[in-house]
């Protein structure tokens, strides 16, 4: 029974079974060339007949010249978080535990949103592990299942193929692109160069005393450190800078609107971006971060921590969220960020400033909230209806988009200056600069002393 | 899967199988088909042939198409009824080159314009019993196995009738003539000697006015419904046609076979973000909306223009445009002074028309490009 379903499956060919190759199609060509330049002169029903089915017994004798699916162990090695747009290695290694050598190619199961480059064929020796490598590269945020691995052995005389599918299950987290955080980590000056911000700079007598460093020229007098030059025999001076310890909210939408598509992903990828951009910016100042991702109800949380590990507990909360087909619920998201941060703190939200352009509903709870934390706003400025604006009437309708779009641009600035005098900073960057302007506004807040 | 070994000595004793079958195969008896000139089975015909050879007449078995200047007797027995009227024709020159045709055929209705006719209502007579049969006043008596009898025009000669009718006739075409006989088994190994079976056979037809007589097997093998499906066409397309199938069954298996996961087909839903100014756009045009969005237009040109030279919104268009005027290039001052007094009067206006509407959306398209 168990015999007559592996044929079954292989004559439905799920996954296992013998294909021909192009070597066979191409011997088997020349074949019936010959047959039919001979048969000009001489054909029988029976020499034809005969012929062919020798012929075709001759091919097939290669087929079961196969080892079986154990003869070869398997396994592959990936690393278990990959970052989106990253390319990785992904190796296989391959034991062939038979005395011959064998020509493979192998492909996996790597779902659709994993751009794959596998190699060609490869020669794997006799009694000896070979590793096999290819790469492959994400293109979508999200938990993956892997299973299968499909390996094709090649005849030695190569005629057939045969395939081989091995089990191999795996999970993959594919988070969100650090390259940013990277950039800042590395050297966050240079990062912030086009803001023209300094990343540390202190009004006198604000902030906490840093270190002792020599004095020079232009330096604030009053704060030469007197002891030591008197021990050093040379001026120094005491550096400050401003205090650690700030607690910093990061809101990250998650609603209908963050749905939209830009030139590279949608708007959500790039607040998350931005978003891990700007706590491993505050953590890397020692500040504690937490984070909350909402839509109509929470999607995840992450409490206040402290030091740069704390980034890791963060991409493990953020990495699977998704777009929800819901309008958001900022007020919920608002009650539960006080829930979690009952101390003074900076809160960064990420979303998309059209809807309070339309909505005036949030602003009472902003209001309220503002009497104990610091509230700023970050979206994503819209090059669609930037073009659109500025796009030409040919046409009723297209006209009238335009006109609609202008109208839209004019609501939003009223409603940015609106809510900018009630004390809540709404800004816009382009996509590429959401992640530097988030940073250089904690940056700046922090310099001012505001929190 | 299986052990290797038992593969392949399965593989070579078949092989051995069909090596040994094809010596063995040689030996089997050969089937004929009936009538078969070269048969020497009842049903054939090699003892006439063989018969006329020993008499002195030049005969022979021909494959082909009868050519026109022969002059001999052509024999068909049991000719199939010719579909392709080409070859009929082919047949009919050949008569009316001065050659004979005989046609022995049990119905040959329809068969180069021959006609018969159903005589005997069915009741065919047993086997055994026998028939006088006239031929030239002299009675001959034969077995016959046909009902058919044959229709005789004015100018045909009849050659043999019985009490129901003709059972051959010669017409006469052309130059030639063509000879029929309704009982074909008189001609073949089993009957020939029955009866006087033979003598009918050289009374009827004129073998000794002709020195060569051909035996025709064209008309079986590549005129008629007859030839065997595998004898139609040269042996290369047969070749062809087995390697072909062959190939083509290799190929797909070649190339249907999945390699990798099943993938489902992604159902990718893209969202724009002009969702929201599109709709209200469409619903402002089937609304006919137009002085509300060019209200919006103004509101934006202001807006620009308040942006880059610091001209408030209160101001009218007059002074607004004057101020503004240097810095546009694309529209003369003069017309700028009419624009800015068609502006106005616009804001005025209670409804547009859908000219209007884009006239001035793209009058003002001019102005804000000016100005960016």
């Amino acid at each position: 029974m168990k015999r007559f379903k592996s044929l079954w499956d292989r004559l439905l060919f799920r996954d296992k079974g013998v294909v021909p190759t192009k070597k066979l199609l191409a011997y088997y060509g020349v074949f019936a060339l010959v047959v039919g330049i001979l048969s000009f002169w001489l054909f029988s029903w029976l020499f034809l007949g005969i012929a062919t089915l020798l012929m075709l017994a001759l091919l097939v004798i290669d087929a079961f010249m196969l080892p079986p699916k154990q003869s070869f162990k398997i396994s592959r090695s990936v690393a278990e978080q990959i970052e989106r747009y990253q390319q990785q290695n992904v190796t296989v290694h391959i034991h062939n535990q038979t005395n011959e050598p064998y020509t493979v190619r192998l492909v996996d199961s790597w779902p659709t949103s994993f751009q794959t480059n596998y190699r060609d064929e490869q020669l794997i020796s006799k009694s000896q592990h070979t590793a096999f490598g290819y790469t492959i590269t994400p293109h979508q945020r999200g938990s993956y299942t892997l299973n299968k691995l499909y390996l094709r052995v090649k005849t030695k005389i190569g005629l057939w193929e045969k395939q081989y599918t091995y089990s191999l299950p795996q999970e993959i987290k594919v988070i969100p692109n650090l390259a940013e955080t990277k950039r800042y980590l590395a050297s966050a000056q240079k990062y912030l160069l086009h803001e023209g911000i300094k990343v540390k700079k202190t009004k006198t007598g604000i902030g906490d005393f840093a270190k002792i460093r020599s004095y020079a020229a232009g330096d604030d007098p009053r704060k030469i450190n007197w002891r030591q030059s008197a021990k050093l025999q040379t001026m120094m001076t005491n550096e400050y800078e401003p205090e650690h310890g700030k607690y910093i909210t990061i809101l990250i939408d998650c609603g209908r609107m963050m749905g939209m598509e830009l030139e590279y992903g949608n708007r959500l990828e790039k607040s998350i971006e931005a978003a891990i951009t700007l706590a491993a910016a505050a953590l890397d100042n020692g500040d504690h971060v937490s984070l909350i991702a909402f839509s109509k109800n929470i999607q995840a949380v992450v409490p206040p921590g402290k030091g740069l590990q704390h980034i890791e507990a963060i991409l493990q909360a953020v990495y699977s969220i998704e777009v929800d087909a819901q309008e958001s619920n900022y007020p919920l998201a608002l009650q539960h960020a006080q829930s979690i941060q009952k101390k003074r703190s900076m809160m960064v939200l990420f979303s998309d400033i059209q809807t309070f352009a339309n909505e005036a509903y949030p602003l009472f709870y902003m209001k309220q909230i503002r009497k104990k934390h610091l509230i700023m706003m970050l979206g994503i400025e819209d090059t669609m209806l930037h073009k659109q604006r500025n796009s030409q009437s040919d046409g009723v309708l297209a006209a009238m988009e335009k006109s609609v779009a202008q109208s839209q641009y004019l609501k939003q600035q009223q409603v940015m200056n609106k809510w900018e005098k009630h004390g809540l900073p709404m800004l816009e960057a382009s996509a590429e600069r959401l992640a530097a302007t988030a940073v250089s506004q904690y940056i700046q807040i922090l310099n001012r002393g505001l929190l | 899967m299986f052990r290797n070994k038992t593969w392949i000595v399965g593989i070579v004793f078949f092989i051995i199988l069909i090596a040994v079958s094809y010596y063995s195969s040689s030996n089997a008896p050969e089937q004929y088909p009936d009538y078969a000139i070269e048969s020497p089975s009842l049903t054939g015909v090699k003892g006439l042939y063989t018969y006329l050879s020993d008499q002195g007449y030049q005969t022979s078995i021909v494959k082909q198409a009868p050519a026109q200047q022969e002059d001999t007797l052509r024999l068909l027995v049991n000719p199939p009824v010719f579909t392709d009227q080409g070859v009929a024709t082919v047949y009919m020159d050949y008569m009316k080159q001065g050659n004979t045709l005989v046609v022995a055929k049990e119905n040959p209705d329809g068969l180069l314009g021959i006609k018969t006719e159903y005589a005997l209502q069915g009741m065919l007579p047993d086997s055994e019993e026998t028939s006088d049969i006239q031929i030239n006043g002299m009675t001959r008596k034969a077995v016959y196995n046909t009902p058919i009898r044959l229709v005789a025009n004015g100018d045909d000669q009849i050659l043999a009738e019985d009490e129901y009718g003709p059972l051959a006739i010669k017409k006469q075409i052309g130059d030639g003539s063509l000879i029929i006989l309704t009982e074909p088994d008189w001609f073949t190994n089993g009957q020939i000697l029955d009866q006087d079976h033979l003598a009918i056979i050289l009374e009827t037809v004129p073998f000794d006015q002709f020195n060569h007589v051909v035996f025709d097997r064209y008309s079986v093998n590549d005129a008629g419904a007859q030839a065997s499906t595998f004898e139609l066409y040269p042996g290369w397309a047969y070749v062809l046609l087995v390697q072909g199938i062959v190939l083509t069954l290799l190929i797909f298996w070649y190339q249907g076979k999945r390699f990798g996961p099943i993938y489902p087909v992604r159902e990718e839903t893209v969202r724009f973000s002009n969702e929201r100014s599109k709709a209200i756009a469409i619903w402002l045009v089937k609304g006919r909306n137009y002085q509300a969005s060019l209200q919006y237009q103004m509101d934006y040109l202001k807006e620009i223009i308040r942006m880059r030279f610091g001209i408030p919104y209160h101001k009218d268009w007059h002074d607004r445009l004057r101020d503004i005027e240097s810095h546009i290039h694309s529209i003369k001052p003069n017309e700028l002074k009419k624009l800015a007094s068609e502006l106005e009067n616009l804001q005025q206006q209670p409804s547009l028309n859908k000219q209007q509407y884009l006239y001035w959306s793209q009058q003002m398209d001019k102005i804000r490009d000016e100005v960016k």
